[in-house]
């Protein structure tokens, strides 16, 4: 066997022991190295044991660490060098090999002590590097916390489970208004509203004892000052090594700007900004949610009220005095009728002087006309206003117990009802009615399509002609209007003057009645000659005030040709005899023209008697209705106290030395009664129903 | 009382045994304490655990010379434990200085020891990170720093997936990382099995479940799955010594000793 295949096996016997990051061959190549040295040594005269020693550290250099790779090389090389040739002519050679084994056996020994050194060595520096590591990353990382613990806008407070506060950076004490130092010691609940304090406690000691990992949410927190303080809250536990609970970690977000942002917004939303009262949509999301209660579970009213003389208020002493006023009396409805911002009695203002109010009728909650008395009291009180004493009273309009309707048919009842109060002018409040109601909205519907009827043609001037009671001689020709409704068919005047003064059409439609009229007048002027009975037209309220009317009128004179006497306009008296109105200016400036004045509407209240004293008036009109009134009284045999007024009325006004005409008469008995009670002047279909200019032509004529 | 050195800091436990120091041990190493020591002394008793750990440690060799010659010059070595002999940057290195290596385990005494070997080091580093978090892995600046995605990587594996349990899907995490290579790329695997010696290697569970790392010894299906649509390289998926032995004549009884499956598989 040659060195070749001694290496080989050995490297097979070593490698069969353990691993060696080696190639084979690279491995085959150190051991050959070996072998030939301990050859060398063997025969040589160099010591073996230290050619031994040499091998010795070469094969724990080469990694043959293990006992048993030492024990197989000297068993292999003890056994096999003795036996090659080039050591046959040794001299001793077992003797030499023996110390050749002790000297590798001795340097393994020592190299491997070295390296044990070594590994210990490594294995300390490992470890203290393994130590500084996690040090550094626990400072790192402590760095870290700090850094968002003390710099974050997010309050933040551990507690221990007591609840004391252990720890809480700047952020908390700026959301709490607190000096940072005075949250020490504090306990946790402290800063919670008593009304929490009950169920964080809970909270807290669930997070504990671990029934929940963590919880959320929006919290009022207490303040410093006492203030609430709105966040989001989120609390969680930190546990130990042991999984035993330590310490308790809240976080809260300030979220009190975008609260009250929102509060705010709300309050802009649904209140009014002057009076501070809810608005018109806060009262419908209200009613709304009344009416979806479930029925019968809330029983409620609803007053909508306007006041009477705001505008005169608003023109007379400005706008900052009305404002002035809407406040004081949304103090005074607040007053009287305590509301929150939730639930009932509520107080709104809907808009303009417009005011509402729902109250839940309960068994010991005042009736409608106790509340409607409540409020005009309260009005009624002055209030100074740049020295002025301004006392107004409310015109109010019910609806009681509204079931089935939605919220905005509620406001549209009370506020059509309103406009019934306002316009009889005889009462302060009204409930809601349905027939009249159905009335009412079929002139809200003709109005509606008035100003295009007009347009198209549909409306139409027709005359009547006032007669004497006595003799029935034509003394005057009224100018009526007629509105050929497709639809509906011929609407009367008095029907058309009602819708009219709901369209603001009142005076241009007054003014082309007018000019129509006069142009008609004078062609029958030209027929009847001299004695032809003078145009007569009542105007509306609005045309009777409008400053332009005597302008309107001289341009109507002059284009027609018809001179000044020969027109005789009525003016509302309603529209007179208060100080110093448009209507009464424009009245002295027609009878300086010449022309005639009637007052109109004349008799329903007792202040129209001290007009004429005021204006010395010619002639006075009655108002239709006290005509029907007394008519059907009449037909049902029934005694009228306003029949005996009016024959008084009439005989104080004639006394006066002024004309009465009675309009509207439709039966022989009605004409007969007026005559007895001296009216002068009369008029209606019983003596000659509206017709067109051709026809009262030749009425006129014949 | 523990038998724990003086000089041993604190903070760091050296009292439960750790795979990586068992291992150390068993290959003759002595970076490692007398609880390790009692581990390994125990797992001899029911598996050929020294043998083991030198078959598999010689397959890693193998493997890395041979993709090494097969064109790889980076390689990231997945749980690679405390350095003893061998490493894989020595052994790429000496093949060809330019390679490029980053080392991956997640305690912190190994990873201390390797900081240590690889100081002065520019090819080579250590990232202490978590196996089964592919995306932390390949993520880390270290790595991206080392190892160009662009060009084929060799990933490896060996001996350690064992310690992964079923529950942390380790064919999930095996499916990532072989997502992520680019073309090219090598995958090489080693791990425990229980085909050759299910009795020795029951008890061998039981001895490792006192340490900090239970190991899961898996069949040769569920190890091969591991591959996924990579293709395996001759010969497969076999014991540790039959991966191409540098000596065919010697694998001999070895194979029965190794319960150690190995293979290499590349992306196409």
């Amino acid at each position: 066997m040659d060195r070749a295949d001694l290496v080989r096996r050995w490297a097979g016997t070593l490698s069969q022991i353990m691993y060696v990051p080696t190639a084979r061959d690279e491995i085959e190549r150190d051991l050959l190295e070996l072998l030939d040295l301990a050859v060398v040594s063997l025969v040589s005269d160099q010591s073996p044991g230290q050619a031994g020693e040499t091998i010795g550290e070469r094969l724990i250099k080469a990694h043959f660490t293990k006992p048993a790779a030492l024990r197989s090389s000297a068993e292999f090389l003890g056994g096999a060098l003795p036996a090659l040739p080039e050591l046959s002519a040794v001299e001793d050679v077992t003797g030499r090999v023996v110390a050749l084994i002790g000297g590798i056996a001795s340097g393994y020994t020592e190299s491997m002590r070295m390296r044990i050194f070594d590994q210990q060595e490594d294995v300390k520096q490992a470890l203290v590097r393994a130590k500084r590591n996690v040090e550094r990353d626990l400072k790192r990382s402590e760095a870290r916390f700090r850094e968002v613990f003390t710099s974050s806008a997010i309050g933040i407070a551990i507690s221990d489970l007591d609840g004391r506060l252990v720890q809480t950076n700047a952020a908390l004490a700026r959301i709490l208004a607190y000096r940072h130092r005075e949250l020490g010691g504090m306990s946790l609940l402290d800063l919670f509203d008593e009304s929490d304090i009950d169920s964080m406690r809970r909270a807290y000691g669930a997070l504990a004892n671990g029934e929940m990992p963590n919880f959320r949410g929006p919290r009022t927190l207490r303040r410093r000052d006492g203030e609430p303080s709105w966040v989001i809250l989120s609390a969680s536990m930190l546990r130990d090594a042991d999984d035993s609970p330590g310490l308790h970690v809240t976080m809260v977000e300030d979220v009190s700007d975008t609260h009250l942002l929102q509060i705010q917004l709300n309050q802009q939303a649904l209140h009014d900004s002057l009076t501070r009262l809810p608005n018109r949509h806060a009262l419908m999301s209200r009613l709304e949610r009344l009416l979806g209660a479930p029925a019968g579970s809330i029983d409620f009213t609803v007053f909508q009220m306007d006041l009477d003389a705001f505008t005169v208020v608003n023109d007379s002493l400005g706008h900052d005095a009305g404002d002035k006023l809407l406040r004081v009396v949304a103090d005074r409805l607040s007053q009287a009728f305590p509301h929150e911002d939730e639930g009932v009695p509520m107080v709104a203002r809907l808009g303009g002087d417009e005011f509402a109010i729902i109250m839940e009728n309960t068994p010991t909650s005042p009736d409608v006309q106790t509340v409607a008395a409540t409020i005009n009291d309260e009005l009624a009180e002055p209030t100074y206003i740049g020295g002025n004493g301004v006392a107004v009273s409310a015109s109010i309009g019910v609806v009681q117990r509204p079931v089935g309707i939605d919220a905005s048919e509620v406001l549209r009842r009370t506020d059509i009802t309103l406009r019934r109060v306002k316009a009889s002018g005889r009462r302060q409040w009204a409930l809601f009615d349905k027939h009249k109601d159905a009335e009412d909205r079929v002139n809200f519907r003709l109005a509606a399509t008035m100003p295009g009827a007009w347009e198209m043609g549909e409306l139409a001037v027709e005359y009547q002609p006032m007669v004497t009671a006595q003799t029935r001689v034509p003394i005057g020709v009224q100018a009526l209007l007629r509105w050929d409704h497709p639809e509906r068919g011929a609407i009367s005047h008095d029907s058309c003057v009602e819708v009219v003064a709901d369209t603001g059409l009142s005076i241009p439609i007054g003014r082309w009645m007018l000019g129509e009229a006069a142009g008609v007048a004078r062609s029958w002027q030209g027929k009847v000659g001299q004695a032809s009975p003078p145009l007569v037209m009542d105007l509306s309220k609005h045309l009777a005030s409008d400053p332009d009317l005597v302008k309107t009128l001289r341009g109507v004179l002059h284009e027609s040709g018809l001179s000044a006497p020969q027109v005789q306009l009525g003016l509302p008296v309603q529209s007179l005899c208060k100080e110093n109105t448009e209507a009464e200016e424009n009245l002295k400036t027609l009878r300086e023209l010449g022309v005639a004045t009637v007052l109109t509407e004349f008799g329903t209240t007792g202040g129209d008697l001290a007009c004429i004293e005021d204006l010395d008036v010619g002639a006075v009109k009655l108002a239709p209705r006290i005509v029907s009134r007394i008519a059907s009284r009449q037909e049902r045999g029934q005694s009228s106290f306003v029949a005996d007024a009016m024959v008084a009325l009439v005989k104080l006004v004639r006394a006066r030395g002024a004309s009465v005409i009675v309009p509207d008469i439709v039966t022989e008995a009605q004409l007969e009664w007026w005559r007895e009670a001296g009216a002068d002047i009369v008029q209606g279909p019983l003596l000659k129903a509206p017709t067109t200019p051709t026809e009262i032509a030749d009425f006129l004529t014949t | 009382m523990t038998d724990t050195p003086s000089w041993v800091p604190d903070g760091v436990n050296t009292e439960q045994p750790s795979a990586a120091r068992v291992y150390d041990y068993l290959l003759g190493g002595g970076h490692n304490f007398a609880g390790d020591r009692a581990l390994a002394d125990n797992l001899v008793k029911v598996v050929p655990a020294r043998d083991m750990a030198r078959l598999n440690r010689a397959f890693l060799r193998r493997a890395v010379v041979f993709l090494v010659e097969s064109g790889v010059k980076q390689f990231i070595d997945l749980g690679s434990g405390i350095p003893t002999v061998g490493n894989v940057h020595e052994i790429a290195q000496q093949a060809d200085p330019s390679c490029k290596v980053v080392y991956v385990d997640y305690e912190p005494v190994a990873v201390a020891h390797s900081e240590l070997i690889l100081e002065g080091n520019d090819n080579a580093t250590i990232i202490q990170a978590d196996m089964t978090q592919p995306d932390a892995v390949m993520n880390d600046p270290k790595t991206k720093r080392l190892i160009n995605f662009d060009e084929p990587v060799g990933l490896l594996m060996v001996g350690v997936v064992q310690f992964v349990p079923d529950e942390a899907d380790p064919w999930a995490v095996a499916d990532r990382y072989r997502e992520v290579l680019p073309d090219g790329s090598y995958f090489a695997l080693s791990a425990f099995t229980s085909d050759n010696a299910p009795e020795g290697m029951k008890k061998a569970v039981e001895v490792f479940a006192k340490s900090q790392d239970p190991i899961f010894p898996r069949t040769h299906e569920e190890i091969q799955r591991m591959f996924g649509d990579f293709e395996l390289v001759e010969p497969g998926l076999v014991y540790t010594p039959e991966w191409r032995p540098e000596r065919a004549d010697e694998v001999g009884d070895d194979a029965k000793k190794s319960n150690l499956y190995a293979g290499v598989a590349q992306k196409r």
